[in-house]
């Protein structure tokens, strides 16, 4: 008879997960970002959007490629890059949803007085570092490829995830990108041995404000919130959240403005 | 990615992979089998008690929280505590990976002792061998032989844990992979390769592993 009780009880349970399992599955629209980049939190405020995280945004469009996502929603820079990949299938919605500015974070115990060589070095070639930086947004020129330095004297950690084009990605045995050249041209003038520190996107804020690394640069949007354990340089590019969506979808084909977008994507 | 010695990127990571393996299996041996003889040690003494509960407490706090999360809190809590920030995030790895397996080796190592007769305890204690000495020269060896598949196996999954490495920030097999299937915008070849990377690995263990399980089999009368 407690044989009986005991295998009714079981049976009950692994119904109940089952069901919990399909339960999990809700028809909301879903909507890929990379984890811990300001398009989670974008997403995340639509109540109605089924948030789903990627370790970096090509991921996101190659699984929107394969349908199991709709739309993906990233950085400007990024994501033109990544559609250009893919251009006979997706497309960006080219209206910015965000005002955002990305900054270096500086490590907050910073002894080498990093933020202000930073921040002079940002000023004094201003100009110089706007031509580069159109050039690498537009594709347009040779990238320089950097590598780590092996035997440091003066080391300048930098931390960076190598996943975000055209501001940093992997090339051969080194890496390339437009954060990626201006910390080594800020190496060179200022003496300093740069060292790369490779992680993932959602580990540097951190990484930097324990001290782990001194420098991070990786296209990161200043924050309130990222401002309490890291110090942040001036701006240096102003970004915008947008839409990636497939070539074949007509759903954001009559937006105008930025309130058009978030209108659709509310009612979605 | 070939091109422009894309390859040692895959080298340096699948150096780290086997540093993290190989160094966190020789510390989860040591101290494995030293747990595992304050589990085995007759419970007469106080500080036996004390020592046989607090490996315990060791064990269960191991074997109950996820690898994930142990590597987490020691990268991210435990070490910038205690003022070591600034150690190599390997060095974090291999800690914490031989800690681990610290906690599944002693009870490995447990059943393994427990696995041996008696009577080769008295034997040795009658031939004039200190506690220590018998168990380290009789037991423990006889021990040995006979746990030798199942630490293969905790050596494998070890191998293969070691993907999870890359959350504080050691660039491992996996993680090199995927930073090249990132800079190609494709995903396909590199975890494919990457699969069968682990696959070869996986094998010339259980080669090795085949090896000396002969060598040690050599003296059986079978």
């Amino acid at each position: 008879m407690k044989k009986k009780v005991l295998i009714t009880l079981l049976v009950i349970a692994i119904v109940g997960v089952t069901c919990m399992a399909f339960a999990g599955c809700s028809s909301k629209i879903k909507v890929g970002f990379q984890s811990g980049t300001t398009g989670q939190f974008y997403t995340e405020d639509f109540e109605n959007l089924n948030p789903a995280q990627y370790p970096n945004a090509t991921l996101a469009v190659q699984d929107m490629i394969a349908g199991r996502i709709s739309y993906v929603i990233t950085d400007i820079a990024p994501a033109k890059a990544i559609a250009a990949q893919f251009a006979d299938q997706v497309k960006v919605i080219d209206i910015g949803l965000t005002e955002e500015e990305y900054c270096f974070a500086i490590n907050p115990n910073d002894t080498k007085g990093i933020k202000e060589k930073l921040n002079k070095f940002m000023s004094d070639h201003k100009a110089e570092l706007q031509v580069l930086q159109n050039a690498y947004v537009q594709g347009t020129n040779e990238k320089k490829v950097i590598y780590s330095a092996t035997n440091p004297t003066n080391p300048l950690t930098v931390a960076t995830s190598p996943d975000f084009p055209p501001f940093e990605n992997v090339s051969g045995d080194g890496y390339e990108g437009y954060d990626l050249e201006v910390m080594d041209m800020f190496c060179k003038e200022y003496g300093f041995d740069l060292v790369i520190n490779s992680m993932d996107f959602d580990s540097i804020v951190l990484n930097v404000g324990n001290g782990q690394s001194d420098v991070g640069a990786a296209a990161l949007t200043w924050s309130e919130e990222r401002a309490k354990s890291v110090t942040f340089s001036e701006s240096y590019y102003d970004a915008t959240q947008v839409v990636i969506c497939l070539k074949s979808d007509t759903t954001f084909d009559n937006c105008k403005t930025k309130e058009d977008v978030e209108a659709i994507l509310a009612a979605l | 990615m070939v091109t422009n010695n894309g390859y040692t990127r895959v080298l340096d990571g699948f150096k780290n992979t086997l540093i993290i393996a190989v160094l966190g299996l020789v510390i989860g041996i040591v101290l494995g089998t030293i747990l595992a003889v304050t589990k085995v040690i007759p419970q007469k003494r106080k500080s036996a008690k004390v020592f046989s509960k607090l490996t315990d407490i060791y064990v269960g706090l191991f074997r109950g929280t996820p690898m994930v999360v142990q590597l987490l809190v020691m990268y991210y809590v435990i070490f910038p505590l205690i003022g070591l920030g600034s150690i190599p995030p390997v060095i974090v790895a291999v800690m914490a990976f031989g800690m681990n397996s610290g906690a599944y080796v002693c009870e490995i190592m447990r059943s393994g002792i427990l696995s041996v007769d008696k009577g080769q305890m008295e034997a040795g204690r009658a031939l004039g061998m200190g506690y220590g000495r018998t168990m380290l020269k009789i037991i423990i060896p006889q021990a040995v032989k006979n746990i030798l598949p199942t630490l293969g196996n905790e050596f494998i999954s070890l191998v293969k844990e070691t993907s999870v490495a890359s959350f504080i920030t050691v660039i491992d097999m996996t993680k090199a992979f995927q930073n090249i299937g990132a800079a190609n915008y494709d995903y396909f070849m590199p975890y494919i390769v990457l699969a069968l990377c682990y696959l070869v690995i996986v094998y010339i263990i259980t080669l090795i592993i085949k090896l000396i399980e002969r060598r040690m089999r050599a003296s059986d009368r079978r």
